[in-house]
């Protein structure tokens, strides 16, 4: 085949693919001039509207157009806690944005793992803020902002709605005898305790400041697992006095294992629902519990969109997962898995960011002297 | 326990969940043959659809996908080089050999036959084993695993046997790399230069295609060559590879046992049991010279390795409630959706029956993904006959895709392209890949595992005098060690006695270093390959350049480490050492060797086509070029398409078409795959 043959081709072949390209360039067009003149053609909104009929024109400004694609970016591998619960949600999103828009709108999971969250996060940070990106992620996106250098400040990023909470709490050896976390803190000076933790040094390191402010020293030697069951695995071969972690995550263990550990004390501010039993840190006497259960007691799970979503639109994607969340046999699967707590709507979450940002901010010395 | 079996039958052999574990095979079977994306993101995948359906139908589904993925990633490892999943990475070194040599049918019969029965020893030793395991499996530690890993990278001296030196610097340069990224022991990032990519290090899959698929492939578009040298044997080659399984009970047995003993060690890292099964198998045989050219053992080993570390990584999750691997953290997390306990408590009355079920599950779908590869073989041989204008541009596409698919970005394919070109330089260089592999793979594990067993020593290396630890390091490295050595002396010994016989360039390589045209051994299992690819193409010139940027890449990491606090900088610091007195070793050698007239400047220079390599390099970095104007949906079909008429000859309406096709086919395939079928959104290009 002589050269000048092959480029005539593949100039054809270019050419035809551009003609395509335009053609569906323009068929674009000719979809957003008909949207335009349907627009121009609708009457003009009522300014002296009831509320109802407010809502009803808020709901109307969400921006979504028919056939829009939600992506939520979980920032982790597939398989996860998050992933999970992602997939479990997206349908039943997709059921209540269609009901409530009255769009054929669709819901799409897609993982983007990496640098503990961080690459997925800044990919949402820097798309469009129409609505149409979210990411699935944890405290995360407070803590990589306040100890690494990233590409988004979680202020200026546009909260949605808290799908849940997941208490922390310790674990600890039976044969060990102690009863609450003030005895562990003084039982610590005499003996530095060993304490497992899949990757929660920081949470460690402001725990050990709030409980020094209330006047319990709390001394210990950190030993970092990459995961619930690794942490596990090291209890019970008695390498760790104790450890923390997500509570929902050591029930499994627990319970096949009561000879070998046992709850200690939950870091939520109320006893949780799955493990009634185990008493709150704002039981115990500790000035400082309510600082701690309000900063570290739980695992958040958020869906945060990237800064300047409009309010219209966010209350659109609000309402659709909190209603979601009602899904009975959504709420049944998910407190199987450990997650007890209900979604809190985006002002809620909000605060809850403000809280978590001014505590890793005031102690981002010592955490970082612990990591 | 026992009583429960006739009840989980006759669920089974229910209508629903038979057709359920059929489709759980033919899904896990079709992830597994696309590099990059694999069983575990599969299931991930999949576990949304049961999230409606009853236990009894929902975890028969998800182990059948399990099973289903374990013997179809060897059919592109053997078939095109290109290992879908890190597991599979060890069966190219003799499959895809025996394709080239037209065997193809022969390897995926002796694969299938591997997979199954590895499987059932897999799933027989878990039954054994669940009721007295939980001891056992407390009593293995960090120090314990670091031992074995430890052990693994001494795997490395054997490996490099015949070319001990560069076999070395290979390893330690992939242990070096692997210290790139976050290290979760003591949480600080490495190396990483502010890069949220660099910040996890490099991924397996990327790094393993780049390393063994990409250099081949160049190889076949330098030459303009089909992967099948000689025409495939079709009939009755999968038969023969069969009996070929049933001919080797000690293969099949070492690499069976090998990957249920690795693969029951949570957190160990499965990749490395199938590599583990073929050095072993290699270091075992009477002629150890036929492996890396067909051997059929060097499939049969890490295949039954591969299958019957699925069984064993249950053990720990039914013993203990641990998952054993990343397939069954996956599983455990179904258990919780489905308020099933995991542990023991899954042996308790209540729950046995859907173990038994499981159980079953997982034997049906092995014997299931074996039969449809063995029926499948026949028509997928030919797929190496294939002009290397279809089947390039196919492999390539494959081989960028599935890591995109991985990482979500472009990340993962600039990372497959880079170590694609380390792995021509390594070839050019004759300078062997699996052992930059194995250091890749167990530094991490070696390392994360000695760090956490000194933070539970509080800060001592007592541990390392412990009985244990010491025997298992004692035990397994002194021979890796001793033994090569003893070999090379030897090999020296008879080398000496026969040097005058032997052509200039072999004496340092033994047969694996024989020049290209030396005639082929006789032995009726080497394939009568053109080339070796880890040594034919030596190049003394190309050498010294490798060997340089490696020193000063050490020496870079090694200044670095000091900015680093002492646990972060002591892995990395202690391998900058080793390599570069390794560098020292090799160039001192080169030295003595050219002073005493043994070494010949430019010894193997020429037989490397670098024009060839060159204008092959070019089509692959037109590829992500390609992905990044056009999108990868539309970037590849244009791709396959130009890459079609450029090397099919005369341009006539047909060929055009024919193109056109290929095209067409490449769009359909990635669409229907990663957008369909996986829900993974390909992005789209500057222009498209």
């Amino acid at each position: 085949m002589s050269r000048s043959r092959v480029l005539g081709l593949m100039a054809f072949f270019v050419a035809l693919t551009l003609l395509l390209a335009a053609c569906a360039s323009e068929d674009e067009e000719v979809d957003a001039a008909d949207d335009a003149e349907e627009e121009e053609e609708s009457p003009e909104p009522d300014t002296e509207e009831g509320p109802e009929e407010q809502d009803e024109a808020a709901a109307d400004d969400h921006g979504f157009e028919d056939g829009d694609v939600i992506t939520i970016v979980v920032p982790s591998d597939p398989g996860g806690g998050y992933d999970t619960i992602g997939r479990q949600l997206q349908p039943l999103i997709e059921e209540e944005l269609a009901d409530i828009t009255g769009l054929d709108l669709s819901v799409s999971v897609e993982n983007m793992p990496g640098a503990a969250h961080r690459v997925g996060t800044e990919y949402v940070a820097a798309a469009e803020p129409d609505g149409t990106t979210m990411v699935f992620t944890a405290v995360l996106i407070v803590s990589n902002y306040v100890l690494q250098d990233v590409d988004y400040d979680p202020r200026e990023m546009t909260p949605i709605v808290d799908v849940g909470t997941l208490p922390r709490g310790f674990v600890i050896r039976p044969e060990l005898g102690l009863e609450t976390l003030v005895d562990v803190a003084a039982h610590s000076v005499e003996e530095p305790l060993v304490v497992g933790t899949p990757g929660l040094e920081a949470e460690m390191a402001v725990l050990r400041e709030l409980l020094q402010e209330a006047g319990h020293e709390l001394q210990y030697d950190m030993v970092s697992y990459e995961g619930v069951p690794e942490s596990a695995t090291a209890l019970l071969r008695g390498d760790v006095d104790l450890a923390l972690a997500g509570a929902a995550s050591w029930v499994p263990f627990i319970e096949d294992n009561p000879e070998d550990m046992q709850f200690l004390v939950s870091l939520g501010c109320e006893r949780d629902e799955g493990i009634e039993d185990v008493p709150s840190i704002t039981e115990e006497d500790i000035d400082t519990a309510d600082a701690i259960c309000g900063s570290i007691g739980g695992q958040q799970r958020v869906l945060v969109g990237p800064a300047g979503i409009p309010p219209a639109t966010v209350a659109v994607l609000e309402e659709a997962i909190l209603r979601a969340g009602e899904d009975e046999a959504y709420v049944e699967q998910t407190r199987e898995a450990g997650q007890w707590a209900p979604m809190r709507g985006s002002e809620e979450l909000r605060s809850m960011m403000d809280t978590s940002l001014e505590t890793y901010e005031a102690y981002r010395e010592e955490i970082l002297e612990a990591q | 326990m026992i009583e429960s079996i006739p009840e989980a039958l006759g669920v089974l052999a229910s209508f629903d969940v038979l057709l359920l574990i059929v489709a759980g095979t033919t899904v896990g079977m079709t992830a597994a043959l696309l590099p990059g994306i694999g069983g575990s993101t599969a299931l991930a995948i999949l576990i949304a659809l049961t999230f409606t359906m009853p236990p009894t139908h929902a975890f028969p589904f998800l182990v059948a996908v399990m099973g289903g993925t374990g013997f179809a990633g060897s059919i592109t490892s053997i078939l095109l080089n290109l290992p879908g999943e890190g597991v599979n990475a060890a069966t190219t070194l003799d499959g895809y050999p025996m394709a080239r040599s037209g065997r193809a049918g022969e390897a995926i019969g002796a694969s299938a036959a591997a997979s199954a029965l590895g499987a059932l020893f897999g799933v027989l030793v878990l039954v054994a084993a669940i009721p007295v395991v939980r001891p056992l499996l407390l009593a293995v530690g960090p120090a314990e695993v670091f031992a074995l890993s430890v052990a693994g990278i001494a795997l490395i001296s054997s490996v490099s046997r015949g070319k001990m030196i560069p076999g070395l610097i290979s390893g330690a340069a992939g242990l070096l790399i692997s210290t790139v990224g976050l290290n979760t022991a003591v949480g600080t990032p490495r190396f990483d230069y502010g890069s949220r990519f660099l910040f996890d290090g490099f991924p397996l899959v990327p790094v393993i295609i780049g390393l063994f698929a990409v250099p081949e492939l160049l190889k076949l578009i330098a030459r303009k060559e089909s992967i099948s040298v000689t025409p495939p044997e079709t009939s009755r080659g999968a038969w023969k590879g069969v009996k070929a399984v049933l001919q080797r009970p000690a293969t099949l047995l070492r690499g069976s046992a090998i990957g249920v003993g690795i693969g029951v060690l949570p957190g160990v890292g499965a990749a490395i049991s199938t590599w583990v099964a073929y050095f072993v198998e290699k270091n075992t045989s009477s002629d150890p010279s036929r492996f890396g050219h067909g051997a059929i053992e060097g499939v049969i080993a890490p295949e039954a390795s591969n299958d019957s570390k699925e069984g064993a990584s249950l053990i720990p999750l039914f013993a203990l409630g641990i998952p054993g691997s990343i397939s069954t953290a996956i599983l455990m997390g179904a258990f919780a959706i489905h308020g099933i306990p995991s542990g023991r408590q899954m042996l308790e009355q209540e729950n046995i029956g859907l173990v038994w079920m499981m159980i079953f599950a997982l034997i049906l779908s092995n014997i299931l993904v074996s039969s449809l590869g063995l029926v499948a073989a026949r028509p997928l041989v030919r797929l190496t006959a294939l002009p290397v204008a279809i089947i390039a541009p196919i492999i390539l596409l494959l081989s960028l895709s599935g890591p995109y698919a991985t990482t979500r970005t472009f990340y993962g394919v600039l990372v497959t392209v880079a170590f694609g070109l380390l792995g021509i330089v390594m070839v050019a260089t004759g300078y062997p890949r699996p052992p930059f592999v194995i250091g890749f793979i167990l530094l991490p594990i070696a390392e994360r595992n000695f760090l956490v067993a000194t933070q539970v020593h509080r800060g001592s290396f007592g541990f390392l005098l412990d009985p244990a630890v010491l025997s298992i390091l004692i035990v397994a490295v002194l021979p890796m060690v001793v033994l090569p050595l003893v070999r090379r002396r030897r090999a020296q010994r008879g080398d000496a006695r026969n040097r005058e016989s032997l052509p200039a360039g072999a004496a340092e390589g033994g047969t694996g270093n024989l020049p290209p045209g030396s005639p082929p051994a006789p032995d009726a299992e080497r394939s009568a390959l053109p080339d070796d690819p880890e040594a034919a193409y030596s190049n003394r010139g190309a050498e010294f350049v490798w060997l340089g940027l490696l020193g000063l890449w050490a020496l870079w990491f090694g200044a670095e480490t000091f900015r680093m606090g002492a646990d972060a900088a002591l892995f990395p610091r202690l391998t900058v050492v080793v390599l570069l007195v390794l560098l020292v070793a090799r160039l001192g050698g080169a030295w003595r060797a050219r002073a005493s007239g043994q070494l010949e400047a430019g010894d193997g220079a020429g037989a490397f086509p670098l024009r060839g390599i060159v204008y092959a390099c070019l089509w692959l970095v037109a590829l992500p070029v390609a992905f990044l104007a056009l999108g990868i949906l539309v970037g590849g079909a244009v791709y396959a398409f130009v890459f079609y008429m450029a090397h099919r000859g005369r341009p006539r309406v047909a060929t055009a078409l024919r193109g056109v096709a290929l095209g067409a086919g490449c769009w359909l395939g990635l669409y229907s795959v990663f957008e369909r079928g996986l829900n993974i959104r390909l992005p789209t290009g500057w222009f498209f």
